[in-house]
């Protein structure tokens, strides 16, 4: 055998031999199963969006409460007044 | 890429640890065989660095000739599953001439002829143009003619000398 074609033989040895092959698109779907970035972003936003709208309605539970209270101080100190006037003139009954 | 079975196995242990540490970095910008393929490449090639180091240090016995000093390394312990029986003889003389290619050159030869990738999967690997990989894989081929035929020529001497 001559030179040349030997070194051929010796650069073709890899020629037919067996490779080991996954099948396709197992790494992809067991990525697509692990918890990413985006979803984690989906999650905070979520998370962020419930947080304001619990915000949102204690603040106005808040203001109606204050409103309500409001009414019934207003009403507590009307009448009061009216009573003390009353008692006013008891203590100035004159003999 | 490193011919020795043990340092494969530890490698590839390496190489299931850094990808379990780091999945979630992988940025699906390239398949994630790929993204493993180049872990693999990069360890290997820490391994044979480290082994070439230890080599220049005078651990081992340094040769003049590349090849033989190579192919004494893989002497009788040259293994790969994937070689037909027929082919034995010859491919361990090649994965000798390819331990004596430089790193880039060894590389890019190793993924398109023993593992078998295209070329354009070898540039993604190597993060490297497509014709990058063409004229790195030619100037393997020639070396690798070069060094083979000079361990042709040399054998063919000793055969005359000894007769």
């Amino acid at each position: 055998m001559n030179k040349e074609n030997w070194i051929n033989d010796i650069l073709d040895s890899t020629a037919g031999m067996q490779r080991p092959t996954a099948p396709d698109g197992i790494f992809e779907g067991a990525m697509n199963k692990l918890p990413v970035q985006p979803a984690t972003r989906n999650l905070t936003l979520k998370l962020g969006i419930a947080a304001t709208t619990v915000m949102l309605l204690l603040n106005a539970g808040t203001v109606v409460h204050y409103i309500h209270n409001n009414k019934k101080n207003i009403e507590a100190t009307q009448n009061p007044g009216e009573q003390h006037e009353t008692i006013i003139s008891i203590n100035t009954y004159n003999y | 890429m490193v011919q020795q079975r043990e340092d494969a196995e530890d490698i590839t242990q390496d190489v299931f640890a850094t990808v379990y540490k780091s999945i979630l970095s992988f940025n699906n910008q390239s398949t994630i065989a790929t993204w493993i393929y180049r872990i693999a490449v990069n360890r290997s090639l820490d391994h044979l660095r480290t082994v070439s180091r230890k080599r220049k240090t005078g651990i081992h016995v340094a040769s003049t000739d590349e090849l033989k000093r190579a192919e004494s390394l893989h002497d009788g312990s040259f293994q790969h599953p994937g070689i037909r029986l027929e082919q034995r003889e010859n491919a361990r003389l090649l994965f000798a001439a390819i331990s004596t290619l430089p790193e880039n050159q060894k590389t890019a030869f190793v993924l398109a002829h023993v593992e078998g990738l295209p070329q354009k999967d070898v540039a993604e690997v190597m993060e490297l143009s497509l014709k990058a990989v063409e004229s790195l894989l030619q100037r393997a081929k020639q070396n690798l003619r070069d060094e083979l035929g000079k361990y042709y020529d040399r054998r063919k001497n000793e055969k005359h000398t000894s007769k």
